[in-house]
């Protein structure tokens, strides 16, 4: 049987894993359906980029180009949701 | 006019019991608005009373908390409330408000087809944070309260009259406020949750007739 190939390029997982890192052990997340994690069950869906794993890489990298590019220092946000819509 | 009310919470996991008690809040403004309140919640989040209450006394406003899918939405122990393709058009000429994940994108777009008058969730799973050891007492729970406090601004706007636009904004600008209240704070707060508000706010969607209101 063949090496699984990989979805998510290690670099994007690293960046992933190091900022789940400093999420407060004393919290969990729920994510819907899915379940409640704490960040150390979050960090080894990650490393095993099953489908909760690869959810929360779409979270984190949607933030991080939101930060990039100042979307929260919209002033409207009704004209944001119009721009992004 | 039909000023009444209807909201499911089951809880049956920890998901669902913070949905339970942060309906609560939305609960006692419906009652001090004087609006007539149909509360299923835990076992009563059923299809079978859900159908039945709605043909009974078509309420207007529907609130809807559990689990979902992109086609459902889930009561206690996950059973299927409604359904597209199943049952849908129970939503009809009503105003939905759904706290679950996803069942705006296929459920909402269908449900409009099929006259409801608008559909206010998400097309993503609704994400949010909670301190372990406040399960008992989620509504002082301040780190789940930056969720839930914008998600239940949009269904106190509701109550208030306000037209579905004006409360679907308003919910969004909370969501704003808590990200950026995270971003800038100098107090020990774990500003990590700001990517789960965005989340959330980016992937709750307004569906419908946008003028109307309860």
């Amino acid at each position: 049987m063949g090496k699984r190939k990989r979805k998510i390029k290690r670099e994007v997982k690293d960046l992933v894993i190091a900022r789940l890192g400093v999420l407060s052990p004393n919290k969990k997340i729920s994510i819907g359906s899915s379940g409640e994690f704490t960040r150390d069950e979050l960090i080894e869906r990650v490393e095993k980029e099953d489908e909760i794993g690869i959810k929360i890489v779409k979270i984190e990298l949607e933030y991080l180009r939101a930060i990039k590019e100042g979307d929260f220092y919209e002033q409207n946000i009704s004209d944001y949701q119009a721009k992004t819509r | 006019m039909n000023r009444i009310f209807l909201i499911t919470r089951p809880k049956h996991d920890e998901t669902t019991c913070y949905l339970f008690y942060w309906g609560n809040e939305v609960l006692r403004i419906a009652k001090k608005k004087g609006i007539q309140v149909l509360d299923l919640q835990k076992k009563r989040a059923n299809k079978k009373e859900l159908v039945s209450i709605i043909k009974k006394k078509h309420p207007l406003l529907c609130f809807l908390n559990g689990h979902g899918g992109p086609d459902f939405v889930a009561g206690h122990s996950n059973e299927i409330l409604v359904k597209l393709g199943e049952n849908e058009e129970i939503l009809n000429s009503k105003i939905v408000y759904a706290l679950s994940c996803q069942s705006a994108k296929k459920l909402g777009i269908g449900s409009i087809k099929k006259g409801t008058i608008a559909y206010i969730g998400y097309d993503e799973d609704f994400v949010f944070t909670f301190k372990q050891g406040k399960l008992t007492r989620p509504a002082e729970d301040e780190t789940a309260s930056l969720f839930f406090k914008p998600s239940n601004q949009l269904i106190i706007s509701l109550l208030k009259g306000h037209t579905i636009e004006f409360a679907y904004n308003k919910s969004q600008e909370l969501f704003m406020k808590n990200i950026r209240k995270l971003l800038t704070s100098e107090s020990p707060v774990d500003s990590s949750d700001a990517k789960y508000l965005w989340w959330d706010m980016r992937h709750q969607v307004c569906l419908g007739d946008k003028k109307a209101t309860f």
